[in-house]
């Protein structure tokens, strides 16, 4: 299946929303709630955060031009109609209706929208048995998910529902845990040439920087420890206790390699792999932050989509 | 990139436009698309039944929402005890009440015969092996306090002063002395206590842990222990960006059933401790359960209202102090708390909560009885988004339990047939 290198490319639009994410990551969902732990001043670090802004915009902008060309997507034009419904609506709707966003039509549609992002995950677990290599965070999404319908069913629909939000915070560090090893296996698990060699060394370098300086800070110093905790919890939204910090700082390390291996390989031929590092950097991006915004939903369903889409184009060589 | 050639020109107008609009809201702060989340107050009819909380008919329309709470101390045995707060909210037009209900197996409902509870006397352990006393003596004589062998591994030290918690917490597990939590036994404990952080600084949810610290900014630590702690950057309580108004109910101290609350219901005490006078004379002809208003900034942790009966005053006395009402009880393994307050600001350096906006809470609850108190606690990680909506509560009461259970199962057989439909699909495809 898999014999001759697949024609479809890495497109300009899922580069771009790449990167945007990227820098909505780091500049808005990252930076933000971390401000008071920063050395800097908070002037400069709020012109910082406009770069997350920007980067927001402009991907409502790109990831339903990068649903669009999925042409081999089941629900194409639903997951479009949905990114452009829920994306630019809602920043027409707060300049001519603030409170649009508690509005009943609003919670219903923003309810589907969750439920369509849950779908869109769902087409990744069955569309290749190589996705499985995604599957623990498809798992840590669809955990995230949930807590979100759960509180838009108990506070916007008044339904009593079972939280169980209190019993997820360890199965979602376990599935973080867990997905890191499974995209290494994925990433590595390919005959190696002289191109990818390269790769893996540069992505080796560069999540050793800086992995390890942060593993030796935090492995015997609590009051690292403590405040990493606190940026985990604040800045990426993962509830840990503080302790298992240097563990997740090797965690991270092992998807900062993972990713970079992905990529080469995207470089050097394969881009199906590139779609497997732009899913997982958007899953493990999503998972953890307050879905207050619709930009959060929407960027989950087009990497998803991007992925099938890559997934069965490589099947149809 | 297959990009290049005929589709080369929209590509590049669409990404112009990325760019285009990009800009256009970072110069003009455009509203982004937001979803709904946090916990809601709807608007009701009637008011508040402090003798039996959560009794209200109103209440029966809003569904409990469970808020996972996290240890403030890591590693520390007595921190983080209680696993989650379940919490409902509404608003009547002039007050807001906050509903809130957690398990207590071992409720401290009174307090201990002073208002600032028995003294802090702090557990310490070391769990890999024998203290090392050295350190416990060096770190208990910087301090001035007395301390007590029980056995080779365990020691109590009869007091807590801030920089001794910053360096026993942050120093002592690298010098063999773990902090372990609060002493207790059958009559030393401290009281059960909840509080309600509310967020008045301009930063987009910003951590609302609280710094572990000494008496004032930049404290220095004394002789040799001094030398290598050195400063002390913060002040304990205080809050690393904006400032915020704590709303605290303390089990026997502002709860007419604990032997505490008559220190409040004596005008003349009250009057002694900064309390503005009438206030305290109308407080004591009609005591009622309340909560006391605190206020943590970067620079510390204040009372509100009071000559500072805890902590240091932010404005001394103010008409308002008794404004803030808690309704308590325990039942079933469970306290449930109301707190109401006037929509209205009432104090300075209180928030004022208006119709159609968003709050930034937290949550912080104390098991008086297993040694929780002060900075060792359970709190919300991340502050609670909360919004007032005009609009009454309208359960979808109609749908019987039975109806929608049926209806999330069907749901869960639909994804799956869906999913199993694609794979045949997919599969006849190849």
């Amino acid at each position: 299946m898999m014999s001759k290198i697949p024609k479809n490319d890495f497109s300009i639009y899922s580069l771009t929303f790449g990167i945007l994410f990227l820098l909505q990551y780091i500049f808005r969902e990252f930076l933000l709630p971390v401000f008071p732990f920063m050395p800097s001043s908070g002037a400069n670090l709020a012109a910082l955060g406009l770069i997350g802004t920007f980067s927001v915009v402009a991907m409502t902008v790109v990831a339903p031009m990068v649903i669009w060309e999925s042409r081999r997507v089941m629900l194409r034009l639903t997951y479009f109609a949905a990114s452009l419904i829920m994306g630019w609506g809602g920043i027409a709707l707060g300049f001519l209706y603030p409170q649009y966003y508690l509005s009943t039509p609003w919670i219903i549609a923003s309810l589907a929208l969750c439920i369509l992002t849950a779908v869109s995950i769902l087409q990744v677990a069955v569309s290749s048995i190589k996705s499985l290599a995604l599957l623990p965070l498809l798992i840590l999404e669809l955990i995230s998910l949930y807590q979100y319908i759960i509180n838009i069913l108990t506070e916007y629909a008044l339904i009593p529902s079972i939280n169980l939000s209190t019993y997820l915070v360890y199965p979602s560090i376990y599935m973080l845990i867990a997905g890191s090893v499974s995209l290494l296996a994925l990433s590595i698990y390919v005959r190696p040439r002289r191109g990818l060699l390269i790769g893996y060394l540069v992505g080796a370098v560069i999540s050793i920087l800086l992995s390890e300086p942060m593993y030796q800070l935090l492995i015997y110093n609590r009051f690292m420890q403590s405040i990493m905790g606190e940026v985990a919890a604040m800045g990426l939204g993962i509830l840990a206790p503080p302790s298992y910090l240097p563990a997740l700082v090797i965690v991270m390390g092992i998807y900062i390699f993972s990713l970079i291996a992905l990529v080469s390989r995207a470089i050097m031929g394969e881009p199906l792999m590139g779609y497997y590092a732009l899913a997982a950097l958007i899953y493990i991006g999503t998972a953890f932050v307050v879905h207050a915004l619709s930009i959060y939903f929407v960027v989950t369903i087009t990497a998803s989509v991007a992925l099938i889409n890559s997934l069965k184009t490589v099947s149809n060589k | 990139m297959h990009m290049v050639g005929k589709s080369i020109r929209p590509a590049l107008i669409i990404l112009s436009a990325a760019v285009l609009l990009g800009l256009l809201a970072v110069l003009h702060s455009v509203p982004l698309a937001q979803t709904p989340s946090g916990l809601v107050a709807y608007k009701v009819i009637g008011s508040a039944n402090l003798a039996n909380p959560g009794s209200e008919s109103f209440w029966s329309n809003i569904p409990w929402f469970n808020v996972t709470l996290s240890p403030t101390l890591s590693g520390v045995p007595t921190s983080g005890l209680v696993p989650y707060v379940e919490a409902k909210a509404a608003y009547n037009g002039d007050y807001i009440f906050i509903l809130v209900k957690w398990p207590d197996n071992n409720p401290s409902t009174i307090g201990a015969n002073a208002v600032a509870g028995p003294g802090h006397w702090v557990m310490v352990y070391n769990p890999k092996g024998s203290l090392n006393m050295t350190f416990l003596k060096l770190l208990t004589s910087t301090f001035h306090k007395h301390y007590k062998i029980i056995n080779s591994s365990y020691a109590i030290i009869f007091g807590s002063p801030r920089p001794m918690e910053y360096v026993l917490y942050y120093y002592g597990p690298a010098n063999g002395v773990y902090f372990y939590g609060y002493y207790t036994n059958a009559t030393h404990y401290y009281p059960d206590r909840f509080a309600i952080m509310w967020y008045m600084g301009t930063q987009q949810n910003p951590s609302d842990c609280m710094n572990i610290g000494g008496p004032h900014p930049g404290y220095k630590v004394s002789g040799q222990l001094g030398q290598v702690v050195g400063t002390i950057p913060n002040t304990g309580g205080s809050l690393s960006s904006g400032a915020a108004n704590i709303w605290e109910w303390i089990a026997g101290v502002t709860y007419p059933q604990g032997s505490d609350f008559s220190y409040f219901t004596n005008a003349t005490w009250d009057a002694d401790n900064g309390i503005n006078p009438t206030d305290a004379s109308q407080f004591a002809s009609a005591p009622h359960g309340f909560f006391l208003n605190l206020l943590t900034n970067q620079s510390g942790l204040f009372d509100i209202g009071d000559g500072g009966i805890w902590y240091p005053n932010a404005t001394g006395p103010v008409p308002g102090y008794f404004s803030g009402y808690t309704g308590a009880k325990y039942e079933n393994g469970y306290w449930v708390l109301e707190f109401v307050r006037q929509l209205k600001s009432p104090m300075p350096d209180t928030v004022n909560i208006t119709v159609g906006s968003t709050y930034d809470i937290a949550f912080g609850v104390w098991y008086g009885k297993s040694g929780e108190t002060s900075f060792d606690k359970s709190i919300t990680a991340n502050f609670v988004p909360l919004t007032l909506v005009p609009k009454q509560p309208t359960p979808p009461s109609a749908i019987p339990t039975i109806v929608l259970t049926v209806a999330v199962i069907g749901i869960i057989i639909a994804l799956v047939a869906i999913g199993i439909a694609f794979f045949s699909i997919n599969k006849r495809r190849k």
